[in-house]
């Protein structure tokens, strides 16, 4: 056995069986192969048939399962930088509110100076690539960092003969100037817009609860004529999770952007008050499936984090050796504000960068996190093991001490489900899967998907 | 002192970017140049009145404030010769 098989050996590799009407879906998380079977098949399949015996070679256990291991070098995907936590919008269920955040933009020789410092890292790592990925608060708010992030970037970029890549998330509330300088130079711009004007403005008013939608709509329309891969990012409330169908429809057909992905909210005091709550997991699926429909029929790609087939690790930065840092010079694995991951008991922080063009990454801090930000236990049983992971280390697994499944959990489990039925070329059993609430409860009760817990009963 | 700050785009300049760079064509003259990093991010920040020039190519270039204005200046003569700027009239 490899020494990627035997670390993956851990439990992310083997198959998962999962009930699909009436028949059986099987996954291998650690290939992304699946299969649509009947009973007989899965009860061979656990009485220890080889997958290939029955026609199923293609979900067979590889020896090298390959990405789902790190390397034991600290290798992030990507350097995150935050430019900035202040921010010219009022959102609602903004998790980035906080005294601690505000008034303060990144030195741009800090900026350089990580800039160069990731670039060493991929040139001596044979990477083709140059990935930097802006953050905030909302970036292009300091814009004295983000010219010298782009232009550093790009100017690094050719001297260590790698291809730029710059991406953003942003709230798109500037004008047209900044809309086209970034429609210029980014190639990947996440660009939240949360439905009509009527629930946009709820959801992400300007301070005073002054409507922004037609500013941020006119970003969506520049940044879609540009050539940049415009991605909208819409957060889901109990207010427009009965239109995401519509959402998904319209922004296809006015801003035709690469993709369309949807996120719950993330419930917090500041969401209370401002009288938004998160859908329920049933509301959030049903919702889902109607919206990848939507997208399926315009080519359009529609996305939830959780639910994303062909991807190791999770999202989550922290469990992917993340490299984001913020205006202080703190490089972190992960992008949420310090003071909300220490109220959690979890320390983030893998090192310092210094203007003077020195980062340290403390390589202790980095194990540390990697054995926090290994899979939960309760997760090791659950088919998305490989494609959520256990989601947000701060937010959802607490520091990997998920104890029972939650509404993040169940919209996870059930929209992934559709996706590989989607992927097989059966979306419709997908739909009727999620639109079913009985078929629903089941994908999303059962305690184990692995096939060597599997009974004939459940 | 930013020496660009007397000049502005050339009334048939236009501009893109590119992979490497910037490339700049002048319509009337047919002349087309191909400006390559740190002169490329001049060009940008020029072009969009970027606040800031001197100090933000001295550190996208890597190099002190006055030698950023040295290549500025540098930068602005020869743009200025090939037609890509002009001079503001006072």
């Amino acid at each position: 056995m490899s020494e990627a098989a035997a670390a993956c050996a851990d439990g992310l590799v083997g198959l998962d069986v999962l009930p699909v009407c009436g028949r059986w879906l099987l996954y291998n998380g650690a290939t992304g192969a699946a299969a649509l079977v009947n009973t007989a098949a899965v009860r061979e399949l656990a009485m220890g048939a080889a997958p290939g015996a029955l026609g199923l070679a293609e979900l067979e256990v590889p020896e090298s399962p390959g990405e789902c291991v790190r390397g034991k070098t600290y290798a992030p995907p990507f350097l995150g930088l935050v430019t900035t936590r202040m921010c010219n919008l009022d959102c609602g269920y903004c998790g980035f509110r906080s005294p601690l955040a505000a008034g303060r933009c990144m030195e741009p020789r800090l900026a350089a100076a990580a800039i160069d410092w990731f670039a060493s890292l991929c040139r001596d790592s044979g990477r083709p690539e140059l990935s930097v990925h802006l953050f905030g608060g909302e970036p292009f708010v300091a814009r004295d960092a983000v010219d010298v992030v782009v232009h550093r970037t790009r100017a690094v970029a050719v001297e260590n003969g790698l291809r730029p890549r710059l991406e953003a998330a942003t709230n798109g509330f500037y004008g047209e100037a900044l809309a086209q300088f970034i429609g210029d130079y980014f190639q990947v711009v996440a660009l939240s817009l949360d439905g009509p004007p009527e629930i946009h403005n709820r959801h992400r008013p300007r301070p005073g609860g002054l409507p922004s939608y037609d500013n941020v709509a006119e970003t969506a329309g520049i940044l879609s004529d540009s050539n940049c891969e415009l991605i909208l990012r819409v957060c889901v409330s109990q207010l427009n999770a009965g239109r995401m169908a519509e959402t998904a429809a319209w922004f296809c057909e006015r801003f035709q952007p690469s993709a369309v992905h949807f996120e719950p909210l993330q419930a917090t005091l500041d969401s209370a008050a401002a009288g938004l709550q998160a859908p329920t997991a049933d509301q959030f699926a049903a919702g889902f499936v109607e919206a990848m429909e939507e997208g399926r029929h315009r080519g359009v790609g529609v996305g939830f984090s959780g639910s994303t087939l062909g991807r190791h690790g999770g999202f989550c930065p922290a469990a992917n050796d993340g490299a984001i840092i913020s205006p202080d010079g703190r490089v972190s694995c992960c992008y949420l504000l310090e003071e909300e991951w220490r109220a959690q008991g979890l320390d983030l922080n893998v090192g310092q960068a210094g203007t003077g063009g020195l980062v340290r990454i403390d390589t202790r801090s980095v194990a540390r996190i990697r054995e926090t930000a290994r899979l939960p236990h309760l997760c090791e049983s659950c088919f998305c093991r490989n494609t959520c992971a256990g989601g947000c280390l701060v937010n959802h697994s607490h520091g990997g001490k998920l104890k029972e499944r939650d509404s993040f959990c169940a919209a996870t489990r059930t929209i992934t489900a559709a996706r590989l039925l989607e992927h097989l070329g059966t979306p419709e059993m997908g739909r009727e899967m999620l639109l079913d609430a009985s078929a629903r409860a089941r994908i999303a009760a059962q305690d184990s998907d692995r096939l060597v817990d599997w009974r004939i009963e459940s | 002192m930013n020496r660009l700050a007397s000049f502005r785009l050339a009334g048939a300049v236009m501009w893109m970017v590119e992979g490497s760079g910037v490339a700049v064509i002048n319509l009337d003259s047919g002349l087309a140049a191909q400006i390559g990093y740190p002169q490329a991010a001049v060009w940008d920040m020029f072009c969009r009145g970027s606040a800031g020039l001197v100090e933000k190519t001295a550190v996208v270039a890597g190099i002190s404030v006055s030698e950023a204005e040295r290549m500025i200046a540098e930068a602005a003569e020869r743009w200025c010769v090939d037609g890509l700027i002009e001079e503001i009239a006072d």
